[in-house]
């Protein structure tokens, strides 16, 4: 079971409500995904109870909402966003997104602590999302985020886990879950993150873009669980050479029998 | 340091790019995060034209990928048309003897609830441009009225401010800031331009790094489509972007490109804009730029609206007068420029379900906008 916060869940995937072609789909799409933690911004949701339709009654009732705070740029915005969705939603989960570049969506690591440390004080579960730099997923753990959240490569690039180096490290060393955000293109990406070690993968655009949502959402449910599997019964080695199957000569230790 | 044109640098460019029709496949496949000038051009090169469908399909997937399905919806209203310049190719110039109106504050106030009502949460407030700017306190207050009426986003095209007024406009609560160059053009920006303060070139070109400094973090650039060679301006836009994104990295930059239609007054296009150009050049700045938004108007047709809405467009203008005010009280007569996409905003969102688009209302926050 993946434990985050004082709270329990089956599923090791979550998802992004955002870029599908209609509410509807999305809504279908996260249950075919089985996902218990589902994200939403809240700049995508209307405070001001106008008679369009709200993202927020298109999701699944009994899922963990986790909302975020994309769109914000510094920690005092992403701090602002977090207390309005609290006050919105009624959870006190809350991803942080601090992203300051328009270009490649990544986050400030600085802002994201700051923010992180401010909400863990004021009694949010937090989540933050950030680069795959493993002292920087330290120092989060150190002021109470109750996950860290790397990514494998840049959002809504579909390319992949590009970080992998790095997630090594921040799955080796993390007390808390570690969930690989952004960049899973593909089911076979979320299962090698979950071979590698990592509690769970967060996806969204791979799912949202994809000819069928709600067919890609079940085979990365699938992907999720065959990685956790594999990683829990332990992958078997591999090594880079081929192990000679018998004693040839020894040039480097040969003079140990030579007398 | 500020960003300028070299008309001869940029032309001699034009000229120099090897506009081979088999490196189209190849700047299409690649797996750079961008491509680069020399492919940019290659891309809106007349060669590329054959090839148009196949980049239009890249196009479409750097959206997919990064935008998503979804079209943000937004609508303009337009504040004023007392204006003190004499640009060419506008209906409101100093010059035209059209009827002089500037909402009054009550106005603003009964257009914009009534916008509000209809379910708009984007506005793009638009204003005639007054010499020497007297009038920042009217945008300003504008402005400041939308943020109560409880519009989430708030752009402004109130022409090149300095950057005290931007950050005025900024602090009002207004989170983009919108300014076209017309042309880059020197020579036919000089022709166009007879009088006024938007006569000055550099000072326009300037206009967008003022409003950075004032404040936005936001920035919607172009050109109007007609005035000059598109290739020109097209490779001054990308080297302005470029020189905006290296000097300010943290700025959100969007596209636009209008092109010119017959408006009272007006003179006629010289370097008329193709559909096949204008789907060329925006699949193009998708392709250089795969995370910048890009918007279009409804001076263009049903048509071509729902065509680049497939390929590049993520932002949508809806149900728009270009007249001051318009919503409540009609002036038909004042029209800036004629609409030719008159879909009702039901008729819109209809369209976009029926082919797999979710038109978004609302994807920003208001409390991310001015200060707290
Ligand atoms: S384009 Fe703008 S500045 Fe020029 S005449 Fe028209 S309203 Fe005035």
């Amino acid at each position: 079971m993946l434990k985050i916060g004082n709270k329990t869940f089956k599923s090791r995937l979550m998802v992004g409500t955002g870029k599908f072609s209609s509410l509807e789909l999305m809504g279908k799409t996260l249950i075919e995904s089985k996902s218990e933690i589902i994200t939403v911004s809240l700049r995508r949701i209307d405070l001001s109870q106008g008679d369009r339709r709200n993202i927020l009654d298109f999701i699944p009732s009994g899922v963990q909402l986790l909302p975020n705070t994309s769109g914000a740029r510094n920690a005092d915005e992403a701090i602002k966003l977090a207390k309005l969705a609290r006050a919105a939603t009624g959870t006190n989960w809350i991803k942080i997104e601090v992203v300051p570049d328009p270009h490649y969506l990544l986050p400030d690591p600085i802002d994201t602590l700051r923010a992180t440390e401010a909400l863990v004080k004021d009694g949010f579960t937090v989540l933050p999302y950030i680069n795959a730099d493993p002292v920087l997923a330290k120092r989060l753990e150190d002021v109470g985020a109750a996950t860290v959240m790397p990514l494998g490569s840049p959002i809504g690039t579909n390319r992949g886990i590009k970080t992998l180096e790095m997630l090594k490290i921040i799955i080796e060393q993390a007390r808390v879950p570690v969930v690989v955000d952004a960049g899973l293109g593909r089911p076979s990406d979320a299962a090698m993150a979950m071979e590698l070690g990592a509690d769970a993968v967060l996806v969204n655009t791979a799912m949202a873009v994809s000819n069928n949502p709600l067919e890609m959402a079940k085979g990365f449910e699938l992907a999720v669980r065959a990685g956790r599997i594999a990683y829990v019964a332990g992958l078997p080695k591999t090594n880079t050479q081929a192990t000679p199957s018998s004693p040839i000569d020894s040039h480097l230790t040969g003079f140990l029998s030579n007398n | 340091m500020t960003f300028k044109i070299f008309t001869e640098d940029i032309e001699a460019r034009i000229k120099s790019v090897n506009k081979g029709n088999t490196n189209i496949s190849h700047i299409l496949n690649s797996k750079k995060h961008s491509i680069s000038e020399e492919e940019f051009l290659t891309l809106i090169s007349e060669e590329a034209n054959p090839y148009i469908e196949k980049i239009a399909l890249r196009a479409k997937q750097l959206t997919e990928l990064r935008h998503g399905l979804v079209k943000g919806i937004y609508i303009p209203l337009y504040l004023s048309n007392i204006c003190h310049n004499d640009c060419t190719y506008c209906g409101f110039s100093i010059k035209n003897k059209v009827r002089r109106k500037a909402l009054t504050a009550e106005e603003i106030s009964i257009e914009l609830t009534n916008i509000y009502n209809r379910g708009y949460r984007n506005i793009l407030l638009v204003s005639a441009e007054r010499n020497g700017f007297s009038d920042i306190d009217y945008l300003k207050s504008a402005v400041a009225l939308a943020k109560k009426i409880g519009f989430q986003s708030i752009a402004s095209e109130f022409g090149a401010v300095d950057t005290e007024q931007a950050s005025k406009l900024k602090r009002a609560g207004s989170d983009s800031f919108v300014l076209y160059q017309e042309t880059f053009h020197v020579e036919t920006y000089n022709r166009v331009h007879l009088f006024g303060l938007k006569k000055e070139y550099q000072h326009r070109l300037d206009g967008v790094t003022r409003a950075i400094e004032g404040g936005f973090q936001k920035v919607t650039l172009g050109f109007l489509g007609g005035l000059a060679d598109y290739q020109f301006e097209a490779l001054s836009l990308y080297r302005h972007f470029k020189y905006l994104q290296l000097n300010h990295w943290d700025v959100q930059f969007s596209l636009s490109i209008p092109r010119l239609n017959d408006a009272e007054g007006a003179i006629k296009s010289s370097y008329p804009v193709s559909d096949l150009t204008l789907t060329k050049l925006l699949s193009a700045f998708r392709i250089s730029f795969p995370e910048m938004p890009i918007l279009l108007s409804t001076r263009e047709s049903k048509e071509l609206r729902d065509g680049l809405t497939q390929i590049c467009v993520t932002s949508l203008s809806c149900e728009s007068k270009t007249t001051p005010g318009g919503y409540v009280q009609s002036n038909e007569e004042l029209e800036q420029f004629s609409i030719d996409d008159t879909r009702s905003l039901t008729t819109l969102v209809n369209d976009l379900e029926k082919v797999g688009l979710e038109p978004v209302f609302k994807d920003w926050q208001i409390d991310l906008n001015g200060e707290f």
